[in-house]
């Protein structure tokens, strides 16, 4: 690196300890098998289709990014997985048993804030429990346990409309997770904050994911995000909708902020950066300057 | 967060400053009616004859035309003959406040003309009762009924193209059917104001339940609730508080159709008190009674409003913040967008910066 010009790694350079992570990895159970899925809007006659083959195979306390660009049908894939859309083609086995609706067995954090406002926080992760027949008693410990894990046990008696948003999506973490669900779903879940909060709620993630035995599958737009997190990241691209690559993040875990700034985390990311922003062919031409002030303070 | 101007476009006032513009708007147009009444030469069009003098057609405790009044005075102090005497007053229909108040204690007190006549707090109790029934009985089957729309497509295309087609006849049309029906004692009466609050309240509460955020049904589905459970666990609690301000728009409806009810049949209640009062020219007693109604009605909803933020603790602006006047916001203009949709407006976001200290 004496040289001026900065020579990356190349991204699929793996240490030999995260090459046996993924060795490790590979060697679990599918949790979440995804086979040829197709979705199209519309009907017969003038349909468009969002994305088509997509296939991803998701192991056991996995942690899956899908990035993409916007209209790569991300968000449909994963509301396709949660149960709330119908794929058009294709299937979805979770543990082997295909996926036809919303299940408690596949927990989800919206990227809107969706706790039920008339539930107190407690209440609120007490839901999913109370659903399926759990006493109020258990669900209460219970419920306690997960706020404890998410660091807001003080706050479970106070409404959703009195947290911050990065309490709430933590609120809404525990809710999910507190159903024990196989694999929870993510959708952009800090995309509505501001950046501080949001790297601070990475880290919780993470933090939270170190002591649950979750298998997590996260989307977002966020490269930084999905460096950061992912042990694999689904590149997807658009026009039609479909993987263009699954990338083993080679960043060693446990993962920290300063890993920011180190080789092979900048090289997964240029590598992500040309998948998102691939340069421009054409060179766009020289614009002209629309000017806005009165002539005669004229800049270049 | 200095307010220095009264008129911010949409900017909300300090407490003191609502209080003071809720007084007033009662003060106003009692201050104008005070005017009108006791201040002789803003209207006074007519003079109460105290002594007829030499005019013959003059009977003493008279109202005549002040034109008419100043004639006859000009022609008996032609004549030189005695001088009738009388004093500016205004109609008998706009008694002063003074009168209508003294009403409010009279019209308690004094016993009716006829031994089988109500008495005021009777009549005020009957209209109470026929309202009380006509909107528990709408609600009973229009609230169910409602969620059902709003919650199921196969209710709503059942249900609504005819209440959509029925809430267009007029209630007081049905009057003479449902006399001929229910007979003429209160039954019709209970029957009208049903007729005029259930069909719009089953499309209110449907439109209002249709807005239930899909994103919180969603999440519900994701946390294993199905059918019934997301009816009763999501919808309902979600859409509660709207469909509480429904009833209470709804409730002020039901007072408009009182009166149109109270005449049908044999007429009864407050309509009753204001005819016979009117009969009798006692129109202190007539100013009392509509202004009772409305301060029945407009207490009603106080309380309404004040028992709203007790069954609804989650829509409290907050726990510190002033409770007293916490009810006053319920007071304010009836909420245009659903709870779900100001939760995912920045303005909320804005309220969350103010937690990150806790965070």
């Amino acid at each position: 690196m004496s040289s001026s010009e900065f020579k990356l790694p190349d991204y699929r350079e793996q240490a030999p300890a995260v090459a046996a992570r993924f060795e490790r990895i590979r060697a679990r159970p599918v949790i979440l098998n995804i086979r040829d899925l197709k979705k199209c809007f519309g009907s017969n006659g003038d349909t468009h289709v969002v994305f088509d083959h997509v296939s991803l195979d998701i192991h056991r306390r996995e942690f899956i990014c899908v990035i993409g660009k916007s209209g790569c049908g991300k968000s449909t894939l994963i509301r396709i997985v949660a149960g709330l859309d119908e794929a058009t083609g294709g299937e979805i086995l979770l543990d082997g048993h295909a996926v036809t609706g919303p299940g408690r067995d596949r927990g989800m954090v919206f990227q809107g804030y969706t706790l039920f406002p008339w539930l107190t926080v407690k209440r609120n992760v007490m839901f999913g429990l109370q659903m399926h027949g759990t006493s109020i008693d258990t669900a209460t410990s219970e419920a306690r346990q997960w706020l404890d894990m998410v660091g807001l046990e003080k706050f479970e008696n106070l409404y959703p409309h009195e947290l911050s948003g990065g309490m709430k999506q933590r609120v809404a973490i525990a809710r999910a997770l507190a159903n024990g669900p196989r694999i929870l779903i993510m959708d952009e879940p800090f995309a509505a904050l501001d950046a501080q909060t949001r790297c601070q709620m990475q880290s919780y993630l993470l933090q939270i994911w170190k002591k649950v035995d979750a298998t997590i599958l996260f989307i977002t737009h966020d490269l930084d995000e999905a460096a950061y997190l992912a042990d694999r990241i689904v590149v997807m691209g658009a026009n039609p909708g479909r993987i263009v690559e699954i990338i083993e993040n080679p960043v060693p875990r446990p993962r920290s902020s300063e890993q920011f700034i180190s080789p092979e985390f900048l090289a997964l990311k240029q590598r992500l950066e040309e998948h998102i922003h691939p340069p421009s062919e054409t060179q766009p031409e020289k614009l002209h300057l629309i000017k806005l002030t009165e002539a005669g303070d004229e800049v270049e | 967060m200095a307010h220095r101007d009264w008129l911010g476009l949409k900017k909300e006032l300090p407490h003191r400053r609502r209080l003071l513009l809720m007084i007033l708007s009662f003060l106003v147009p009692l201050i104008i009616w005070s005017a009108v009444s006791y201040i002789p030469w803003l209207w006074h069009p007519l003079v109460r004859v105290t002594d007829p003098g030499s005019v013959d057609y003059f009977l003493e405790d008279m109202d005549v035309p002040r034109a008419d009044f100043f004639h006859e005075l000009e022609k008996a102090r032609a004549a030189g003959q005695p001088l009738p005497v009388g004093h500016l007053v205004n109609p008998i229909y706009l008694p002063a406040p003074h009168k209508v108040l003294f009403a409010f204690y009279t019209a308690f007190k004094t016993p009716p003309r006829l031994p089988n006549e109500p008495w005021l707090h009777q009549s005020l109790g009957h209209s109470i009762r026929t309202i009380f029934l006509g909107f528990l009985f709408s609600s009973i089957l229009g609230l169910p009924l409602g969620i059902l729309c709003g919650s199921y497509r196969f209710f709503a295309k059942l249900q609504e193209p005819f209440i959509e087609f029925f809430r267009y006849l007029p209630a007081p049309a049905f009057g003479a059917l449902a006399v001929a029906v229910l007979g003429i004692d209160d039954p019709p009466k209970i029957a009208i104001i049903f007729i005029g609050t259930f069909f719009q309240q089953v499309l209110v509460i449907a439109n209002t339940v249709r807005k239930v955020d899909p994103a919180l049904l969603e999440a519900a589905q994701t946390l294993g609730a199905t059918g019934w459970k997301l009816l009763w666990r999501v919808i309902i609690p979600a859409t509660a508080t709207d469909i509480y301000t429904d009833l209470r728009i709804l409730l002020g409806w039901a007072w408009t159709y009182l009166i149109v009810a109270e005449v049908v049949g044999t007429m009864s209640g407050i309509t009753y008190f204001i005819n016979q009062q009117a009969r009798y020219r006692n129109f202190d007693n007539v100013y009392a009674a509509i202004a009772m109604i409305g301060i029945i009605g407009f207490s009603t909803d106080i309380f309404l409003a004040w028992l709203g933020t007790v069954l609804f603790p989650w829509k409290r602006k907050s726990r510190s913040g002033s409770k007293t006047w916490a009810w006053l916001a319920w007071l304010g203009p009836k909420p245009v967008v659903s709870p779900a949709e100001a939760a995912k407006s920045p303005v909320q976001n804005k309220s969350d910066a103010q937690y990150n200290v806790v965070q």
